[in-house]
């Protein structure tokens, strides 16, 4: 059986990263992403299956942050103002996203409908479409369309050079 | 859609790449907070209780009636208190064996207990502004002394209860926020 450590150090950037596609706001991103590892922790003695332990962990990490959405929008955001603020003047200590062009994609990724978006973030974390399946609870064929729809409107962003909103 | 396409994605998607070993420390950091946490909370519980109980006795075998019933007062908050924590930690969603909806679906439900606890909490207030009134109105009798002890304890009373009320109206308005908003989460699923 995995211990939290030992996921924390196998995907430890990873769920930095689908933090990222929920949260704009790098304190907030953090606290997310320490919220996903606190849920994996108590998670972690349900898991039956050592073989299932990737979509388990992503599963968690994607239900995690769909709840901090729900729950962030209920709440005033002025660290946004924060940010922006220092976007205007890099802060280089952890910072996160680093180039532009990865900015453009966590940016389009951002403005995916959930549905896509999870599909999406997935895709790039290198799971197959049946551990997208199993980590969302979809059949294959609805991941292949929802991938299709998620590729195709993320290349219309893309294309069109369109800003972080 | 070319596979170029993905594969120039997937590349991007990776430069984003945090420092594993600041992620791990802050992450090993942060269990260890909650289960300090975790442990605070039932210790907190458990002594906050036991001062009750010896402020009841206390209380009783020195004739010090302000004592006696501030001591019954943090008796019966103390295991209230610490079934609310239990109860909204147990509405907590399952994360592992759950879609987005049925999260969504679940912190719908959860918004209407944070409201039923918010009632609870208003309740409480009422029972402490209460209570003040019983301990003045027990002055004439003798058994509680009208002084500073008095006023101390009451005036901590009639200020908790008010801090209920007002934590009370902000979480339900966030409660309802929160509801709204995951109406609209998930209709985006549809």
């Amino acid at each position: 059986m995995s211990s939290i450590e030992q996921v924390i150090a196998d995907y430890g950037p990873a769920l930095a990263r689908i933090a990222g596609a929920y949260e704009r706001d790098r304190g907030l991103r953090d606290d997310l992403v320490q919220e996903i590892a606190a849920a994996i922790w108590k998670a972690l003695p349900s898991l039956q299956d050592e073989a299932r332990l990737k979509p388990f962990v992503f599963r968690i990490a994607h239900n995690r942050a769909v709840s901090h959405v729900a729950r962030q929008a209920a709440r005033p955001r002025s660290a946004e103002l924060d940010e922006t603020l220092r976007d205007e003047a890099p802060d280089p200590e952890a910072r996160l996203v680093e180039s532009e062009r990865s900015q453009r994609l966590v940016a389009a990724v951002r403005r995916l409908s959930l549905p896509y978006r999870q599909v999406i973030t997935l895709l790039l974390e290198d799971l197959s479409y049946e551990e997208i399946a199993e980590a969302l609870g979809l059949t294959v064929n609805n991941v292949g369309v929802r991938i299709n729809r998620a590729k195709a409107q993320l290349k219309a962003q893309l294309l069109e050079g369109g800003a972080e909103r | 859609m070319s596979d170029d396409f993905l594969e120039d994605l997937k590349r991007n998607w990776r430069e984003q790449d945090a420092e594993v070993e600041v992620v791990a420390s802050r992450l090993k950091r942060g269990l260890m907070i909650s289960r300090v946490m975790l442990w605070l909370e039932n210790g907190v519980g458990v002594l906050g209780f036991l001062f009750g109980a010896w402020a009841v006795w206390h209380g009783l075998t020195h004739d010090l009636g302000v004592v006696a019933i501030a001591g019954a007062s943090i008796v019966l908050t103390a295991p209230l208190f610490a079934w609310m924590a239990w109860r909204a930690r147990r509405q907590d969603p399952d994360w592992s064996d759950e879609t987005p909806q049925g999260v969504l679906r679940q912190m719908i439900e959860r918004t209407y207990v944070i409201e039923k606890l918010m009632r609870v909490c208003r309740l409480q207030g009422w029972a402490l502004i209460g209570l003040s009134a019983v301990l003045w109105a027990a002055t004439p009798t003798g058994y509680v002394d009208s002084d500073d002890r008095l006023v101390l304890i009451t005036s901590i009373f009639v200020v908790s209860a008010f801090v209920c009320f007002g934590w009370a109206i902000w979480r339900d308005h966030q409660a309802r926020s929160e509801r709204t908003r995951c109406k609209a989460l998930l209709a985006e699923f549809k």
